[in-house]
């Protein structure tokens, strides 16, 4: 990092990463990165817009798009089970009747990977959204992550929608009736009859699970916002107060 | 001659050990299901799986979310779904 002394008269200053040929951020190096620009910013540096260039902006697209990746599968996987213990099909911490608690876990619990990609990326970016280049990378960053989102949503739609008619209690008995010698050995006859009842009990909590995820989702971006907001407001303060005392030049 | 005899009482020290090692040795295969179910059932049932799931929970957050730790961070929530749904899927095979 350049001192004020020498970016005065070393020319601009560049933070690195730049001329690379081929940026490929992982999470952790994009909000380094982001939080570098963030501090000379704060140091009373101005870095050009056009430094960050194209494919950095895709770099930081890509990280935000592949990090809520996953989500997706969490998001079909957990968000059945939670609406499922509500309405007492599965059990949670062993019991077929869960409290406001256990509905209230089971409801973070599907949501938990979201929430805590927010928050991390809150926690991390919050007081750096200040400056032209740094708010940029952030919502470049932003972008990706909403994108993968909507992405998210339109996948789980159909799934969801289209899930209780396949496993209604007709194509499943079939389809254990075809397979049954390779079932054989997990399942009983018994078991199997349970297994095709309880599937057409859980039917019914898919349709409103895409609607639970689709809250989950918006709950879960305005994390950032909120965060954003507020760190952005401390960073002009920190700024104004760096000004007054002539901690930084006032460019 | 010495030396040989110490080396066969350590070896049968050392199959005592093991033998030891093995529950079936000194329970039947009937007393070590009902061992590992009361402890599952006891560990992931009840407050007991209440509060190590939000202790799970809490601790992948803050070190997924916080410290930047994301394989610690993965491993506690995994905990977490753990402590709140195995007992479900025992509950499913009994």
């Amino acid at each position: 990092m350049a001192g004020k002394a020498s970016a005065s008269s070393a020319g601009p200053l560049m933070v690195g990463g730049g001329g690379e040929a081929s940026p490929r951020y992982s999470l952790p190096e994009a909000i380094s990165k982001i939080q570098m620009f963030s501090l000379v910013h704060k140091m009373g540096e101005k870095i050009p817009v056009e430094f960050l260039v194209f494919k950095e902006k895709i770099s930081f697209w890509v990280v935000g798009f592949k990090g809520i990746l996953l989500d997706l599968v969490l998001a079909a996987l957990f968000t059945p089970f939670s609406l499922a213990v509500m309405n007492h099909l599965i059990p949670i911490f062993g019991t077929h009747d869960p409290n406001l608690f256990d509905k209230v876990f089971a409801c973070i619990l599907s949501g938990a990977y979201s929430i805590g990609f927010n928050v991390m990326l809150g926690y991390n970016l919050g007081t750096c959204y200040f400056g032209r280049v740094p708010i940029m990378a952030i919502r470049t960053m932003l972008g990706g992550f909403l994108s993968a989102q909507i992405i998210k949503l339109i996948i789980l739609f159909p799934f969801f929608h289209f899930l209780p008619d396949w496993i209604n209690p007709h194509n499943v008995a079939s389809f254990l009736e075809k397979h049954w010698n390779f079932v054989r050995p997990f399942m009983s006859v018994e078991t199997a009859q349970n297994l095709i009842w309880w599937l057409g009990d859980v039917r019914e909590v898919f349709i409103r699970s895409w609607y639970l995820v689709f809250g989950m989702t918006l709950l879960s971006f305005a994390i950032p916002l909120v965060v954003f907001f507020v760190g952005r407001q401390k960073a002009r303060h920190e700024y104004a107060m760096n000004v007054r005392y002539d901690v930084i030049p006032d460019n | 001659m010495r030396v040989m005899a110490a080396f066969v009482d350590i070896e049968r020290w050392l199959e005592g050990i093991i033998e030891m090692l093995d529950p079936l040795h000194y329970m039947t295969p009937d007393q070590y299901d009902l061992f590992w179910r009361e402890m599952v059932g006891l560990m992931f049932q009840g407050n007991i799986a209440r509060f190590f799931a939000v202790l799970s929970l809490f601790m992948a957050l803050f070190f997924g979310a916080i410290k930047q730790r994301f394989g610690i961070g993965f491993l506690c929530f995994g905990a977490s779904v753990l402590f709140a749904y195995l007992r479900a899927f025992q509950m499913w095979f009994d």
